[in-house]
């Protein structure tokens, strides 16, 4: 059966290439053939507008290394599984999860892993990629991606120390029930880089990114007449009914979060207190 | 009572609050600045013309040309100033800016600028 190509579009980095994903909608199942002059480099598998995984042509053991690393498998038992598992058409990931042999968290974090450095590997260079739609392959929802968080992984690649160091602000100053995202500001990079995510961020990495720049932007603004380490907050909806968006610099890491609307009054407070204890260990 | 005046008689009332002005964000002029001791005027007019870009934010709208929405309220706090923005009810392109020292109270500054926006409409 022959299924239509669409979306036709040029991509260079991860970020272009969840930004065609994004633009195909939350609907779309198939996948994304990757090719460059014509020869095929990989796919981008989808389903329900989620990234499954990706595969790039040479890239292929590089998930089973990332699957031994964090399994209890050697890796000579880890190549028959795979082999069981391609000839019985069975998910690899999820059999070793159902044998005990894997811990979810774990086969999420190699898939991951894996979907980005295949994205990168795809990309690098320029490629042109088009969408085949195609029936599911009934991938569980846990183990596929929103396109905000492999942009967010790609980032955290990039800038390991700033998104470590984003991590324990994040954690340190938002609370269960919101979210955020830090954002990474290379020269390099015509945009911020989103590197660490908090909580339920908006699905796609479009959206994100355009928060990631609203504050990376409105702080560049309110640098003109106030100082670097300026919280800016901003109330949405109505009043007594309404959310909050909060940015603020931190160590040169753009942080923007919303939150309820006594969210910022928290902010303030923890900021104040980690930069008094920060004083204190100075002294 | 023209603008100006209604900057300086807001302004007056409130003693935390050392500088208020209202800002146009569609022409992009302050329309009225009052300032109390010696804030420099400069500052305060940069927060001004600020009031556009931060008095607003993203929607949540997944679209890709979506733009950012106009919002009510925001704020600016930092090391020696709390800047609190509120956009006039009825006249919605009119945001009324108020300068304060860190040390306010900022719920106390944001509620009273609030009062101050719904009083700017019919002056602007």
């Amino acid at each position: 059966m022959a299924y239509a190509i669409s979306h036709d579009a040029e991509i260079k980095t991860v970020y272009e290439a969840c930004a065609l994903v994004d633009e195909l909608g939350a609907t779309s199942t198939g996948e994304v053939v990757v090719s460059r002059d014509g020869d095929p480099l990989g796919a981008v598998f989808l389903e329900r507008g989620r990234v499954c995984w990706a595969a790039a042509r040479g890239l292929a053991r590089r998930l089973t290394e990332l699957l031994v690393a964090r399994s209890t498998l050697s890796p000579d038992q880890m190549e028959a599984t795979f082999a069981a598992c391609k000839a019985g058409r069975i998910p690899l990931g999820e059999h070793l999860v159902n044998r005990g042999a894997l811990r979810g968290e774990d086969l999420r974090s190699a898939l991951l892993q894996h979907t980005v450095e295949s994205l990168a590997f795809l990309c690098k260079g320029g490629a042109r990629a088009g969408f085949h739609a195609r029936p599911g392959g009934g991938y569980s929802p846990k183990f596929t991606f929103q396109t905000a968080e492999l942009v967010a992984h790609a980032g955290a690649l990039s800038h390991g120390t700033e998104a470590t160091r984003a991590r324990a602000v994040m954690n340190a100053i938002f609370a269960p029930g919101e979210w955020a995202a830090a954002f990474a500001r290379p020269l390099s990079s015509a945009f911020p880089e989103p590197v660490a995510l908090y909580g339920d961020v908006p699905n796609a990495a479009t959206t994100l990114l355009r928060f990631g720049k609203w504050a990376a932007s409105a702080l560049d603004v309110a640098s003109t007449f106030t100082d670097d380490g300026a919280l800016l907050t901003v109330s949405r909806g109505p009043r007594g009914a309404s959310s909050a968006l909060v940015a603020f610099r931190s160590e040169g890491i753009v942080v923007m979060g919303e939150t309820g609307a006594l969210g910022p009054a928290r902010i303030m407070n923890r900021r104040a207190q980690q930069r008094r204890s920060k004083a204190h260990g100075a002294l | 009572m023209g603008i100006e005046l209604t900057m300086k008689a807001a302004l007056s009332s409130q003693h935390d609050a050392v500088a208020l002005a209202c800002m146009d964000t569609r022409s992009g002029l302050v329309l009225g600045l009052s300032l109390r001791s010696d804030v420099p005027r400069d500052d305060v007019e940069i927060a001004a013309l600020s009031a556009a870009e931060l008095c607003s934010a993203p929607s949540h709208s997944d679209a890709p040309d979506a733009s950012d929405e106009p919002c009510d309220e925001s704020f600016v706090a930092s090391t020696n100033w709390v800047h609190a923005y509120a956009r006039v009810p009825t006249r919605r392109d009119l945001v009324v800016v108020g300068l304060a020292p860190s040390n306010a109270n900022i719920a106390l500054l944001r509620a009273w600028l609030r009062k101050v926006a719904e009083t700017v409409g019919p002056d602007a």
